[in-house]
């Protein structure tokens, strides 16, 4: 699948309408590159209200784009706007916008109410403590935020700029890897966060190298390759593209060409070849991963082969985009 | 001024106070408390405050330690938000960023103008109290060439964070061959250094021979010229900030 839709979906489209009005994100024909090396070329699409991420490998131009959105970076070529305002140009445009950047270092220094403090304090709040308070809740850390900053633990650091980005209530928020540095416990209560934000009607733009990590949040999906806009859409269409090709499964049991052979002659899969690097292991290409999954532990105890492992070759991210983006390499 | 009221330059003066050049400007600005100390030791109660205090202050101070001063406060106040990546939290604020740079330069002069003159207070409170007079018009002096120094010092290296990451190696380099060598004994790169105009300022304000300098410049020349560097790299950097792409 090659680029696919040059926008996520506006609500109106979603339902028929032929009257759009202006998205509250649009990326026009933006370019940029530093020197020679082109970071991000004609990239073009709007966003919607919803959880969309932005997804790419690393190194893909996803955090530069992530920059140009938030008028961190100025384009080489194109414009970004932001409700309507060319981003680089206005600073009252930041009244919208809530940012959580990747980087970790906060003012050592300050406490986590302080951070929070300075951050509504730029942004206006008209009753800081509440607005403090509140977001504090939202992020589960009231109980340390009479805590130095420097003395959080990078779980803590990426919450209190979660909750620094969310302090004045935006109606559009950038986040860059987000879960980076959370528990488990945490993971589940910061999706749980970005789904509510895309629920109430705010823009949520979510940048994100793991495929696995965005499906549990994310509507819309923007694919970042070579800093070219490789595909656009929802979740589930990109997922089912990602399906439709061959891929790899490598499988280890205690007779692994008897295994192999099987699922041949059942048509499960494409080709077979033993892996040299893993006793027992046989790698299998498969156009229908899920049916092979299902498949392999029945024919297993049909065999009476034993199971050790399966597992999927190819399903990290810089693989799964080689799926989508074959119009683009 | 409530960090409510100005929330960047009370961060900004926390960031110095907290730092560890913080001990440096201080060690820098206590250069003259120590030679003042080591002449009261050896003359006694026939120390000359305005004398030596003016002396001191007119060759160590003006060309070499007030701007290494402002080079340690100016190169930091965004040069620290800029290698720490921190700076997106100021920046990406309905804030303007000449309100940034104003809050940044002010918290610069008035942190490195207290220190200076709380030394320049102390050296001269000694030595007027061994001599047994209060000279006013030296500390005057002291107090308007400090803060006048590191506005145009500080607005300088403010500017040049922006510019070049090896700032300290840049600013040194500049105070050190320019500043302290050649304007001073190659007449014709006297008028481009700002050190020219603080110790012609000084030197008026003393209004004796205590200080003497070479083609002194006017009042109102000095005057115009250091609040026209400050105002032309404030201005500098404003821009050079509205550009520049930041991480």
């Amino acid at each position: 699948m090659a680029a696919t839709d040059t926008a996520t979906r506006s609500p109106q489209a979603a339902q028929g309408s032929t009257s759009e009005s202006s998205a509250p994100v649009r990326v026009n024909q933006v370019s940029k590159w530093y020197g020679d090396v082109v970071a991000v070329s004609q990239v073009d699409f709007e966003v919607w209200p919803g959880v969309t991420a932005l997804l790419g490998p690393n190194g893909s131009g996803k955090t530069t784009l992530l920059k140009m959105l938030t008028g961190l970076t100025g384009p080489s070529t194109g414009t970004v706007t932001i409700n309507g305002t060319v981003v680089r140009l206005g600073s009252d445009v930041y009244r919208d916008i809530g940012m959580v950047p990747e980087q970790e270092h906060i003012y050592p220094f300050m406490t986590g109410y302080e951070f929070l403090r300075l951050n509504a304090v730029m942004q206006r709040c008209s009753d800081i403590d509440a607005s403090i308070l509140r977001v504090l809740d939202l992020v589960e850390m009231r109980d340390a935020a009479d805590r130095k900053v420097g003395e959080y633990s990078k779980g803590m650091r990426q919450r209190i700029k979660m909750a620094a980005a969310l302090v004045h209530d935006p109606s559009i928020v950038f986040m860059d890897e987000p879960l980076s540095g959370l528990d488990p416990r945490q993971r589940v209560r910061a999706i749980d966060l970005i789904r509510e934000l895309g629920e109430q009607g705010k823009v949520v733009i979510v940048s994100s190298h793991l495929l696995h990590e965005v499906q549990r949040f994310a509507e819309q999906v923007l694919v970042i390759v070579n800093g070219h806009l490789a595909a656009s859409g929802s979740f589930r269409a990109i997922r089912d593209k990602i399906d439709e090709h061959a891929r790899q499964i490598l499988i280890v049991s205690s007779s692994p060409r008897r295994l192999g052979a099987s699922l041949l002659e059942m048509n499960q899969a494409i080709s077979a070849r033993i892996d040299p690097a893993r006793e027992g292991g046989i790698i299998i290409e498969s156009n229908d991963v899920r049916a092979l999954y299902q498949a392999v532990p029945k024919l297993a105890q049909t065999l009476d082969v034993r199971l050790f492992e399966i597992r999927s070759l190819d399903d990290s991210l810089a693989s799964v985009f080689s799926y989508v983006t074959e119009a683009v390499r | 001024m409530s960090s409510d009221s100005a929330p960047i330059f009370w961060l900004t003066a926390r960031q110095f106070l907290e730092g560890r050049s913080i001990r440096v400007v201080a060690a820098l600005a206590a250069v003259p408390l120590l030679l003042g100390l080591i002449e009261l030791i050896a003359s006694g109660s026939d120390v000359d405050p305005r004398n030596m205090l003016g002396q001191s202050f007119n060759e160590l101070s003006i060309p070499t330690l007030l701007p290494l001063i402002a080079l340690i406060l100016g190169s930091s106040a965004l040069g620290n938000e800029i290698s720490d990546r921190t700076l997106p939290y100021l920046v990406l604020k309905p804030w303007s960023r000449m309100r940034i740079i104003q809050e940044k330069f002010l918290a610069t002069i008035v942190i490195g103008s207290i220190i200076s003159i709380v030394f320049g207070f102390l050296v001269w409170g000694i030595l007027c109290a061994a001599a047994g007079e209060f000279d006013g018009g030296l500390l005057l002096a002291v107090i308007v060439a400090s803060v006048l120094a590191i506005a145009a010092y500080g607005a300088a290296f403010t500017f040049l964070s922006l510019m070049i990451t090896r700032v300290l190696m840049a600013g040194l380099l500049y105070v050190l061959i320019w500043e302290s060598l050649l304007a001073r004994f190659i007449p014709g790169l006297r008028l481009l250094s700002i050190r020219h105009y603080v110790q012609s300022l000084f030197a008026h304000i003393l209004g004796d021979a205590t200080v003497t300098v070479e083609q002194q410049a006017a009042v109102g020349t000095s005057l115009i010229v250091l609040l026209a560097v400050t105002l032309v790299f404030i201005v500098l950097s404003w821009l050079r900030l509205q550009q520049m792409d930041l991480d």
